[in-house]
Parts: structure tokens; sequence; C-alpha cells
């Protein structure tokens, strides 16, 4: 096999719904004498998949069909029920802009917070703030608090964070939906960037175009299991088709 | 490699504990001052109370006794309640990023911790301004309020993770802490209660330690060796059964969330 970074082996990963909350200590020590029923959900059946080194994987697929659960996964957010999850190297992920940001604090101290949530230190956050300010081009208003920022500005700043982490590999959930075409355009200038330094980027989206621009392979999910992957046009063709089946 | 690891850890540690800090106190005028501002009012009814009306003021230095009872009582009330909720505050990043779970009720200990060495210093203007003599016995409370935080965290340890699966946990914790607050003397001294109950206070850690604290600081005596390892052996095991539960169901926590 060449030079994979992330290998997946045989991955499942069952969520408990209990047909009732037992959440409280008191419906815990209520239903303690009878027996608690739950169902088991798949959320991920059997899925082996290896993504090679400076690659650009996109995972599509309807809603509800593993994609978060899956990055999830190989961030080592979540655990395996069962099978296996190697990566080689240190990982970024990204999964959802602004994580971390607080409305209270300012701009400025939001980015140091989030530089802080993702790993960077106090030395390398203070070399890259210059940077991340002129990429969000926000500095007017980096004294001001978060909350006075609209959505946009928000993810801007998030994202400007965002692509200052060091990380080898980058886990990339849905994030390009939101910006203006300019900043858009922005955001893509810099995953061409990334594509170019050779970092191993796993793209998870519902934006067709961007998978088949970036992609290098990409692969469909449908309820947990049933993998298939390919070149874009072709899985992308595919996801479609079976889409307007529905 | 692994070195700078750590050192990102301490950044994302400090960056927790200063801005809880700050966002606990930016958004009210008396800023720090409430965190004072609480315990001293209730010393204040206290003092009142028990000293005018029930005539405990036969203490030597009562109001040094009922203030520092009351600010070690308070750290470790307000440490475990906020410890208890902080994973779920930070919810969002559980879900969301992998980092080492424990840096949330680290740093929210830390936080608390903050205050309780503001409150030192207030406590410290008191002493000097009562007719305490103070001697070198007083470093002794130093060695006191660190088992005390190591208490406190261990203590949240174990509630926070118990929290994310229990969430009526706090509504029990609110009740234990209300009746730690009287089964402690914190306003009364140990001696008005029958020597055949004394069994039952001297397993409570926090009246232990806030017992040497007093003594300490306030009496100018050193406990015995054997009170010393007694509580160091006490607070040690509370928290490494904080730290083994948490550290057991830490892999669950992005789910319960």
């Amino acid at each position: 096999m060449m030079n994979s970074v992330i290998e997946v082996k045989n991955l499942s990963k069952v969520f408990r719904i209990p047909h009732m909350r037992t959440d409280y200590l008191k419906t815990y020590l209520l239903n303690f004498i009878k027996a608690r029923t739950h169902e088991k959900f798949y959320a991920l059946k059997n899925i082996s998949i290896n993504i090679a080194k400076g690659k650009f994987v996109g995972i599509i697929g309807r809603n509800g069909s593993g994609k978060s659960t899956l990055l999830k996964l190989i961030a080592g957010i979540l655990y395996p029920t069962s099978g296996e999850v190697h990566v080689k190297d240190t990982i970024s992920p990204f999964l959802e802009l602004g994580v971390g940001f607080n409305h209270e604090l300012s701009a400025r101290e939001n980015i140091f917070l989030y530089c802080s949530v993702l790993g960077l230190s106090k030395q390398e956050s203070r070399e890259r703030f210059p940077k991340i300010l002129e990429f969000s081009e926000l500095e007017h208003f980096i004294d001001s608090p978060l909350k006075t920022f609209s959505s946009g500005m928000q993810v801007r700043l998030a994202f400007s964070v965002a692509i200052q982490a060091k990380s080898p590999i980058l886990l990339v959930d849905e994030v390009l939906a939101v910006g203006d075409a300019p900043f858009q355009q922005k955001c893509f200038n810099v995953f061409e960037q990334f594509k170019r330094e050779g970092k191993t980027i796993v793209y998870v989206s519902h934006n067709m175009e961007s998978i088949q621009r970036f992609c290098d392979k990409v692969i469909l999910l449908q309820n947990g299991e049933e993998v298939v992957e390919g070149s874009p046009q072709k899985i992308v063709d595919t996801y479609l088709n079976s889409l307007s089946q529905h | 490699m692994k070195k700078t690891k750590n050192n990102n850890y301490l950044y994302l540690i400090q960056q927790f504990t200063v801005t809880d800090f700050k966002l606990r106190y930016s958004h009210s005028v008396l800023g720090y001052i409430w965190s004072l501002l609480n315990p001293l009012l209730m010393f204040g009814v206290l003092y009142v109370v028990f000293s005018i009306f029930m005539r405990f003021g036969g203490i030597e230095h009562y109001q040094v006794y009922l203030l520092s009872g009351i600010l070690l009582w308070t750290f470790f009330a307000e440490t475990t309640n906020n410890g208890m909720q902080s994973l779920l505050v930070k919810s969002s990043l559980i879900s969301k990023l992998k980092f080492p779970r424990i840096i949330i009720p680290l740093s929210s200990t830390l936080t608390n911790s903050i205050s309780l060495v503001l409150n030192m210093i207030v406590l410290s203007l008191f002493i000097a301004l009562s007719r305490v003599s103070v001697t070198y016995s007083a470093f002794f409370g130093l060695v006191v309020l660190i088992e005390l935080i190591i208490l406190s965290f261990g203590i949240s340890l174990l509630l926070s993770s118990l929290f994310l699966k229990f969430r009526d946990l706090n509504h029990l914790w609110a009740v234990v802490l209300q009746m730690g607050f009287w089964a402690t003397p914190i306003i009364y001294p140990i001696d008005i209660v029958p020597v055949k109950y004394h069994i039952m206070f001297k397993l409570n850690p926090m009246f232990r330690l806030i017992h040497n604290f007093r003594m300490a600081v306030i009496y100018g005596e050193l406990p015995g060796i054997r009170n010393i390892t007694f509580n160091l052996v006490m607070v040690l095991s509370l928290f490494v059964l904080g730290f083994i539960v948490f550290k057991k169901r830490q892999k669950y926590f992005a789910e319960w969330i």
C-alpha cells in the first residue's frame, strides 16, 4: 500500500439510544430494578479507508450518513466501538469554525484563546497574530467584543485563526459554506496553498462544486456503510443519481 | 516534540484560567469585589448572630476564627460547584476538539484559586488589625491551602465526570454543601459538640483542614506529625479517587454531552 497517514480498518461506531432517559440519578435509581432497554444505532458500520499523505480527500453523503462521526473518530474525539483508527501524524481538526470563541471577550482575546485551543503555544500565537489580523481584514474591530460582530465576520475571524494551525493533517467539516464571494475565494486560495505544501486534508461538504474542484479522491457514505470511493467526477455523479431516485 | 506539546497545554490552561476569571467579574461594576463581598457579608451576618446573640464571642479572636472558616469553606463550595459544571459549560469544545479533558476542571479550580489568594490577602489584613500574634507556624497555613486546593480539585474531577451522566447531581451536591456548612465547625467551636460525636468530625476532611489552618495561623500551633500524615493521606486518596473515575469515564464525555 502507498504511504498512508490515516488508516481506518473495519471501523464501527454504535450509539446506544436508551428507550428511557437515565440522565438523572432519580430515573437511574428507579430503573435500577427494571432491566434498561436501549436500541443500538450503527452510525458507522465496518468502514475501511486509507488516506495517503498529501491527498485531498472529500467525504460526501446525505445528512446522517456518518460523515461527521467518521471525522470525529479520526480526530480521536470519539472512540470506536470496534475496529481501528491509525493516524500517523498530528491532526488539526477544525470540525467547526469558532469553537471556543467567547462572545463577551474582544476579538483580540478570542484570537489568543482560539490559538491556544488549536494547540499553539504562547510564542507561536504572538508570532502569528499579525498574519491572522491581516487575513481577517478586521483590524478596525480588534478590540470590540465578539458579540458585536456579524456572523460572517465571526467566521472570517475563526477561519483566519484556524488556518494557522500547523499540523500536517487537517479535518475540515463544511466550513466553506459561509462568507461572501471574495472571502470564499480567499479560502480556496488557502486550500490550494495547503495542497501545494503537501498537507493531507479530509474535507466533508455538501458543496459538490468545491468537492470536484479540490479533491483527489471522494468517498461516499450511505447510512454509515457502503463505501464507494473513486474519482470526484464519478462519485459525485453516483451520489447525485442516488439523490434523484428518492 | 513531546515537550512543545506540554508547553502548549500549559498555554491552554493559562488561557482558560485567565479568561474564565475575566469573564466571571467583567460584567459587574464591583468586579472581583463580589467574590470577596459574598463571604464578607456572610461573615457580617453570622458574626452578629453568633457573637452578639449566641455568644460564641468567647472564642479567642472570634472574628478571624469565623472569617478564616468562611473563606476556606466558600472556596471549597464554589470550586466543587464550578468544577462539577465545568465540563458541561465547555461542552462544544469537548465534542469538537481533542485535548486532555482534565484541563477543563483543572483550570476551573485554578480560576477559583486566584480568588482564594486574593481573599487570603484580605484575611491577612484582618489579622493585622486584630491582636493575633502571628508566629512562623503561620507558614503551615500555606500547606493547608495547597491541600485544600488538591482536595477541591479531586472532588471536582469526581463530580464533573458524574454530572455529565446524572444531570440532577447539582441538586444533591447543593444539599451536601448545605449540610456540610453546618456539620463543619465553621461558626461554632468543636468544644460545644459532645465528645461522643467527635469521631464524625475527625473524619470530615474540611474540618481537619480548617482546624489546622486556624491553629497554625491564629493560635501559633503546629499539628502533630500523625495529624499531618493523616490529612495528607485523606486528601490524596480523595484526589486519586476523583482522578481514577475521571480517567475511566473521559473516553465517553463527547458522547454524553
